[in-house]
């Protein structure tokens, strides 16, 4: 469904809740949210990962993004719920904004619930980690050995490294996806000779 | 357990999206439809899941990377000098030129930091720019600004000559984080902070941690001539707070931060502001005008970013997060109004 979406369409959520629901009593849109939320709690955590720091963080802005949800105004438009969600996270994981974030106590419960269940790894690279992504990138091509490294390691934005590296910034997330499935996949076939913490994709 | 081929190639064709999703969810200017085919991806396998999951873990290993590995790895592959400014070669010029004039203009006191290892950062008139100091702090210069960064065994001492930049400190407790903007020097306490120079003000805002403000006193107009210079105000500033110095008194405003440090990414940001006042100050930047005559559509209450380059795009997306509806009218002017029905002329 979603592939045939264009910027500007406005989007019915799926998940069994109405895109046309007028008139929600105050505790019915509190559930309609608490259920999307279930639905989509972990979506939004590893989408706010691409965008903050840390773990913290990333469940700090969808606490706040939910609290914004049930504070909506306007809640007629159920069927955006999903997008509004999202776009309201979005826009809270901008750095500045960090600053102001209220709490609310049915919030904080609810992403209790989420940090027990889905504790979303972060920890320091192993030295045998480190060399299998050295030796997984000593085989990709040097553009994109050295596209990966300025942009990744070294934290130039993908135009300054389009710029250095000498191609366009399509080319630079290009080079960066091949570099990163590559690393990730000499780290999976590391993982099954080792003991090391399971990264197992394949089940 | 031995892999088959066919599904040594499901899970390699995995990663590669996985991959591609985690380069393309970070663009700030997310279009809509990829963040609802991205949901799409993610919600149908735990197996996406993941693959999401552990490429952005792989990720964010390499990001935060510790230091030596960092080192080591420059060392194995020599992709960069990270400090090395190779893509501004005119503007580097510049910096010289500046910090030349600056160095005759200011007397002994420059004479006295101008050694080798004072570096000048400039940032290009029309984006901005981050660069990562050699302790691990961070700071992303404004459009056509410059600093100067000198490190040494004791000190961290930065100078905001012109404009403005945002500071994300490594905390060290032996060698103090200091930044001067004419005649104000802030001290991190571990922190992020923002700096700004403009038309005789100096502006500090923090967004994390806390600073120490202090304003030194300017004997005659001699504006360099640091030496005479002596502690005349002190203040400590906390997250969320802005302190706005002019050339006689510091103005205390610690009530609001966040909207001003928009410049970052040549966006601008609003937090719980009106959709009329949003309009309005995006408005030049919009190919056709945008118009609201409701005022139920005014009042509506908007935070968060508008990219100047994407008005447009911001404003048709407008319908996903209001209940309103665009209504593109023959001058090429767009009209919000009231509504989720679809559009329908009146």
């Amino acid at each position: 469904m979603a592939a045939h979406v264009k910027r500007g369409d406005r989007v019915a959520v799926d998940g069994g809740i109405e895109s046309t629901t007028p008139d929600l009593t105050p505790a019915e849109y509190r559930a309609t949210v608490n259920q999307l939320f279930h639905q989509h709690n972990r979506a939004l955590v590893n989408f706010l990962l691409t965008r903050v720091r840390s773990k913290a963080e990333a469940m700090d802005l969808a606490q706040e993004a939910y609290v914004r949800l049930l504070q909506l105004d306007h809640p007629a438009a159920i069927g955006f719920l999903r997008g509004y969600l999202f776009r309201i996270a979005a826009n809270l994981s901008v750095d500045s904004m960090r600053a102001r974030i209220p709490r609310e106590r049915a919030a904080v419960e609810l992403f209790e619930e989420l940090g027990d269940s889905d504790e979303i790894e972060h920890r320091a690279i192993l030295h045998e980690e480190f060399d299998v992504v050295c030796a997984a990138l000593k085989q990709l091509p040097p553009k994109c050995q050295r596209a990966f490294l300025l942009h990744v390691v070294e934290g130039y934005s993908h135009t300054e490294t389009a710029r250095a590296v000498g191609c366009n910034e399509r080319m630079v997330r290009y080079h960066i996806s091949r570099a990163l499935a590559h690393c990730r996949k000499e780290l999976a076939q590391l993982s099954k000779h080792m003991e090391l913490p399971k990264h197992d994709a394949e089940s | 357990m031995t892999p088959n081929p066919e599904s040594q190639a499901r899970e390699d064709a995995r990663r590669k999206a996985a991959a591609d999703w985690l380069q393309r969810l970070d663009d700030p200017a997310l279009p809509e439809a990829d963040l609802q085919a991205w949901l799409h991806w993610h919600g149908e396998s735990e197996q996406n899941r993941k693959a999401f999951e552990e490429m952005q873990t792989l990720y964010r290993q390499l990001r935060d990377l510790p230091g030596d590995y960092r080192r080591e790895l420059r060392r194995r592959f020599e992709h960069t000098d990270p400090l090395r400014p190779q893509p501004w070669p005119k503007l580097w010029a510049l910096a010289a030129t500046v910090l030349l004039a600056v160095a005759v203009a200011g007397g002994a006191w420059w004479l006295q930091v101008s050694d080798p290892s004072t570096v000048a950062y400039a940032a290009p008139p029309d984006r901005h720019r981050t660069i990562k100091l050699a302790d691990g702090s961070s700071l992303v210069l404004a459009q056509d600004s410059l600093a100067l960064v000198r490190f040494t065994r004791h000190a961290r001492s930065l100078t905001i000559e012109r404009g403005e930049a945002y500071f994300e400190v490594r905390h060290e407790p032996d060698r103090p984080f200091e930044v001067q903007a004419a005649a104000v020097r802030v001290t991190a306490v571990g922190t992020a902070f923002n700096v700004a120079r403009t038309n005789g003000r100096v502006t500090v805002t923090v967004t994390e941690g806390a600073v120490d403000v202090v304003q030194l006193s300017r004997p005659g107009a001699a504006e360099n001539s640091s030496a005479r210079l002596a502690p005349s105000q002190h203040q400590r500033l906390n997250m969320g707070e802005r302190l706005v110095l002019g050339d006689a008194l510091a103005q205390s405003d610690p009530t609001q931060s966040g909207a001003e440090l928009a410049w970052t990414n040549g966006q601008i940001q609003f937090v719980d502001a009106p959709l009329s006042q949003v309009v309005r100050t995006v408005s030049p930047y919009a190919r056709g005008r945008i118009m609201i005559d409701d005022p139920r559509v005014a009042d509506l209450t908007y935070s968060g970013t508008v990219f100047r380059d994407r008005v447009d795009e911001w404003a048709m997306a407008l319908p996903a997060i209001f209940p309103v509806r665009t209504v593109a009218l023959s001058d090429g002017s767009v009209a919000l109004v009231l509504g989720t029905e679809a559009a329908t002329v009146k």
